[in-house]
């Protein structure tokens, strides 16, 4: 199986900035990963604002299932940036 | 059931979440929206023979429609899970999210209160068993599990029956 090497992608002055475009997306997505998880804690703290005992309830039921989604999501977010990030460097030539 | 005693008298009675037909449509456009961008990659993957800028742009577009598709559904999932609506004893509270974009929560007093309504129309709530909560006055709440049983539970603790 043919692949493309690293310095096929700094080959070119089209390739470099292709290959920086694609490096600024990637870096993107990290942060925007970081950005949700930060925002949806956020949310889930302005339960506070409800009385004790209620507060105290819907901290400890739903997290459960919530922080079951919030793992899958960064697992995810990991395993999509290194796979798209691999794939971007070699492009295996399937054809 | 919760039933817990808070500091000012208030008790929980009841927590709902909304029914799971709700994420049903998000799953739908994601599922979607991945198919799409595999279409893409294949298609760069077809024309990836040379260093092509066509295959590269193509791949390109795939991974930016892969990004944005991932981090859209775990958003909208994650402030789905988050809405919640709780019956206490002196009120019911729901609580809706969209991270990044609104959070709201509309509270329905006891006091101010006379009755409740659970409606579910068309075959499939009828079959999924999920409907909408309506009050005398304020914003009615849809997708709430079993409504005939929320109503009930809240007609109870208004004391209404």
């Amino acid at each position: 199986m043919e692949m493309l090497s690293v310095a096929d992608h700094f080959a070119s002055p089209v390739a470099v900035l292709l290959t920086g475009i694609f490096m600024v997306i990637e870096s993107l997505s990290i942060a925007m990963c970081i950005i949700v998880v930060l925002q949806y804690k956020r949310v889930v703290s302005k339960h506070k604002l409800l009385p004790h005992a209620i507060q105290h309830t819907l901290e400890e039921e739903p997290e459960k299932g919530t922080n079951f989604l919030l793992n899958i999501y960064i697992i995810l977010t990991i395993v999509v940036v290194i796979g798209t990030v691999v794939l971007f460097l070699f492009q295996p030539h399937l054809f | 059931m919760p039933d817990i005693d808070a500091s000012n008298g208030e008790r929980l009675i009841l927590i709902l979440h909304e029914h799971w037909v709700r994420y049903v449509r998000l799953v739908l456009i994601y599922l979607m929206l991945l198919v799409c961008s595999a279409l893409i990659f294949y298609a760069a993957a077809v024309t990836a023979y040379h260093y092509d800028i066509v295959t590269q742009l193509l791949l390109l577009f795939a991974v930016v429609l892969l990004l944005v598709d991932h981090h859209w559904f775990f958003m909208a999932m994650l402030s789905q899970a988050e809405n919640h609506i709780l019956v206490t004893s002196d009120r019911v509270i729901c609580i809706r999210h969209r991270i990044f974009f609104d959070e709201e929560m509309h509270e329905y007093a006891f006091s101010k209160m006379k009755f409740v309504e659970a409606e579910k129309t068309g075959f499939l709530q009828y079959l999924l068993q999920y409907g909408t909560l309506k009050f005398e006055s304020g914003t009615p709440i849809p997708y709430v599990p079993h409504p005939s049983a929320a109503a009930r539970a809240i007609e109870q603790t208004m004391g209404l029956t």
